[in-house]
């Protein structure tokens, strides 16, 4: 176990590393500017050499790109520290850690609302197969299934935030707006919702589906008929026998569903305009912000790894066949 | 999906036997499982009407210089003026009328044209991309199960690598070092496609490479090339055309999202995913909803019938298998 977290481990950083230097090559070598065309990106409109000169010397543009690399390195590895937003001059780490909360409000509460509609909706559908609430489930599954999340966003936008608000007078959305958990509970409710819907729907669609399937698998199972045999009830037999191993796929992609959302939920936080990781990574981009992109890659894909590797020890929990080696 | 062997005249059928399946009246031929799963799918009625609205949106892309044609709106010409125009004076698009059945969009173009063209961005990134993706990862999973070993490993923990990448973050990279285009969603997706056809591929190599037929080729002296691509190979494709079908929906709606993004396709060549956008641009959807709806309900129409066909095609390659959705 010991020797399997530390292989995994390893591993996962290697896989940082690799992502990092990618993003640095893409940024650097793949795309070639001089300094000063690169300092121009981050100078006021109509700045003149001198002032572009300066720029590009804070900067660090007149170094070669690998010692920029590696200062970025060690920086990162000796003082956790992510540099400079080169737009704002801000400290990346705490523009990150502004954004962090946000970007976890949304995806865990998107994750509660999508678990706690496919997994039953799974079951409900799995354990009459064939029946109208399996066709209803499956309808709904199918039709939330096949709609992107951008339009499911827009469409939501468009009922109950330009509908309610131009036609009927009624505000229930702030579009835009991010209140704190800790400040106002109801406040932070009010202003997610309409994005926790967006991105939970569609996933609870196809949680549905993986748990209905997963279930009438296990439900078939020998060792189903035995706990039937031995005159357990159906619900021990469904919810006790069945669900625990029925879920294990449920745990495969959950983890790295929530892992992708942590990293930032792009889409979402775009359309609604969230102020999370996506859209800080999204503006980053545009803009070639480069110690920004970098951090928001780093921390993403830092987010699908660890995703990754408590999804293998979960494993070892929920079914005992699994050994880790 | 019963089978009884005495239709076949209690002769074991080698090829049929584990497929279960299509009932083998009066025929005692061994069918491929390949033929047998076609049988299945014709008779899946879901699976078929879905195939032909999918025929019918390959049949609206090919067609689209025609749908230009027929409507003599050409597919970037703008009508900002005069009686017919698609705009009006205040650039609110026109609603659907005779002359624009489905109304204008935003530069004055006729989007019923506009949709036309933007049905082979999207059938192409889904159709031909994920054929590229299915391409490339078969070939080079076959060779990691094939060869093993330290090629094994290296090639599974490059995919490992792969798929720890953020896609959309990856994808923005991309678009702002090279500029956002249609090539750049093709290579996108191929990139980030082939892993998983790559990990089906070598899981089933790694089933069947033990067996006794590729045993009996080695026997005739057959070497690697031909065992892992006449041998194997057939016995792979199954499973490969499942999770190819099912992978077409997620690409035609991740090609839509990075061109509603600003980094898919460039205009003013048309795609979906700009049209949603560009309706969504200052409300203007709000004036006008059908510049929106529109495009949503055809956006929506060919991911649920790629979806229910996909379906289909898995009941049909597997039919002991639960029906459940492939993430």
């Amino acid at each position: 176990m010991v020797r399997f977290l530390i292989r995994r481990l390893l591993f996962a950083i290697l896989v940082l590393f690799i992502n990092t230097f990618v993003v640095f090559l893409l940024f650097y070598v793949v795309k070639s500017e001089t300094p000063i065309a690169r300092a121009a990106t981050f100078a006021p409109r109509g700045a003149n050499l001198r002032s572009l000169q300066q720029i590009a010397e804070r900067l660090g543009f007149y170094h070669p790109w690998y010692q920029q690399y590696g200062h970025f390195l060690s920086r990162l590895i000796f003082h956790g520290d992510l540099g400079t937003d080169f737009t704002t001059q801000a400290s990346v780490n705490s523009e990150l850690f502004s954004r962090l909360p946000v970007t976890a409000s949304l995806a865990i509460g998107a994750a509660v609302i999508w678990l706690a509609m496919g997994i039953p909706f799974g079951i409900l559908a799995a354990t009459k197969p064939r029946s109208i609430r399996d066709r209803l489930a499956t309808v709904f599954a199918l039709l939330f299934y096949s709609i992107p999340t951008f339009v499911l966003g827009l469409l939501l936008l468009l009922v109950f935030y330009y509908y309610f608000r131009t036609k009927l007078h009624i505000n229930i959305y702030s579009y835009g707006a991010y209140t704190p958990l800790t400040q106002d509970p109801v406040g932070w409710l009010k202003d997610l919702y309409l994005p926790w819907l967006s991105l939970a729907l569609v996933s609870a669609a196809s949680y549905s589906r993986v748990t209905r399937g997963s279930m009438l698998d296990v439900l078939g199972e020998d060792y189903i008929r035995t706990a039937r045999a031995k005159g357990l009830s159906e619900r021990a037999v469904v919810y006790k026998h069945g669900l625990r191993s029925a879920l294990t796929p449920i745990v495969t992609i959950f983890g790295i569903d929530l892992g992708t959302l942590l990293g930032g939920a792009v889409i979402t936080e775009t359309i609604f305009a969230l102020p999370g990781i996506g859209a800080f990574s999204l503006r980053a981009v545009i803009a070639g912000d480069l110690p920004v992109v970098s951090a928001t890659v780093l921390v993403a894909a830092a987010f699908i790894v660890i995703a990754n590797l408590i999804v293998d020890i979960a494993y070892a929990f929920l079914d005992p066949r699994v050994r880790l080696s | 999906m019963t089978e009884t062997l005495s239709d076949a005249g209690g002769a074991p059928l080698p090829d049929t036997h584990d497929m279960g399946g299509a009932p083998l009246v009066g025929e005692i031929a061994g069918r491929s499982p390949t033929r047998l799963a076609l049988s299945r799918l014709r008779h899946d009625r879901v699976a078929m009407i879905s195939g032909v609205v999918i025929v019918l949106l390959v049949l609206l892309a090919i067609c689209a210089p025609l749908v230009a044609h027929l409507t003599g709106h050409g597919d970037t010409e703008s009508f900002r003026h005069g009686s017919g125009a698609a705009l009006s004076p205040e650039n609110i698009p026109v609603g659907p009328n005779h002359n624009f059945l489905l109304g204008g969009d935003d530069q004055g173009r006729d989007l019923l044209v506009r949709l036309a063209y933007g049905a082979r961005v999207s059938l192409a990134v889904g159709v031909l991309g994920t054929l590229a993706s299915l391409v490339i990862g078969t070939v080079v999973g076959i060779i990691a199960g094939f060869y093993g070993g330290w090629v094994d490993t290296f090639i599974s923990r490059i995919v490992d690598i792969f798929l720890s990448y953020p896609i959309i973050l990856f994808a923005e990279a991309l678009a702002a070092v090279f500029q956002p285009s249609l090539t750049l969603v093709f290579v996108v997706v191929i990139i980030f496609g082939w892993t998983v056809f790559a990990r089906i591929a070598r899981g089933q190599v790694l089933s069947v490479r033990e067996r006794e037929f590729v045993e009996a080729s080695r026997a005739l002296g057959a070497r690697g090339f031909r065992i892992m691509f006449i041998d194997m190979l057939p016995n792979l494709v199954a499973p490969l055309i499942v999770y190819y079908t099912l992978t077409i929906p997620v690409n035609i709606v991740f090609e839509a999202t990075l061109s509603f993004l600003g980094i898919g396709v460039k205009p003013p060549t048309a795609s979906w995913g700009q049209t949603l956008s560009a309706a969504q641009v200052g409300g203007l959807y709000l004036v006008r909803p059908t510049f929106l709806i529109f495009p949503m309900i055809l956006l929506f129409i060919t991911t649920l019938s790629f979806n229910l066909f996909g379906d289909g095609v898995r009941d049909a390659f597997d039919p002991r298998a639960a029906r459940t959705m492939a993430k």
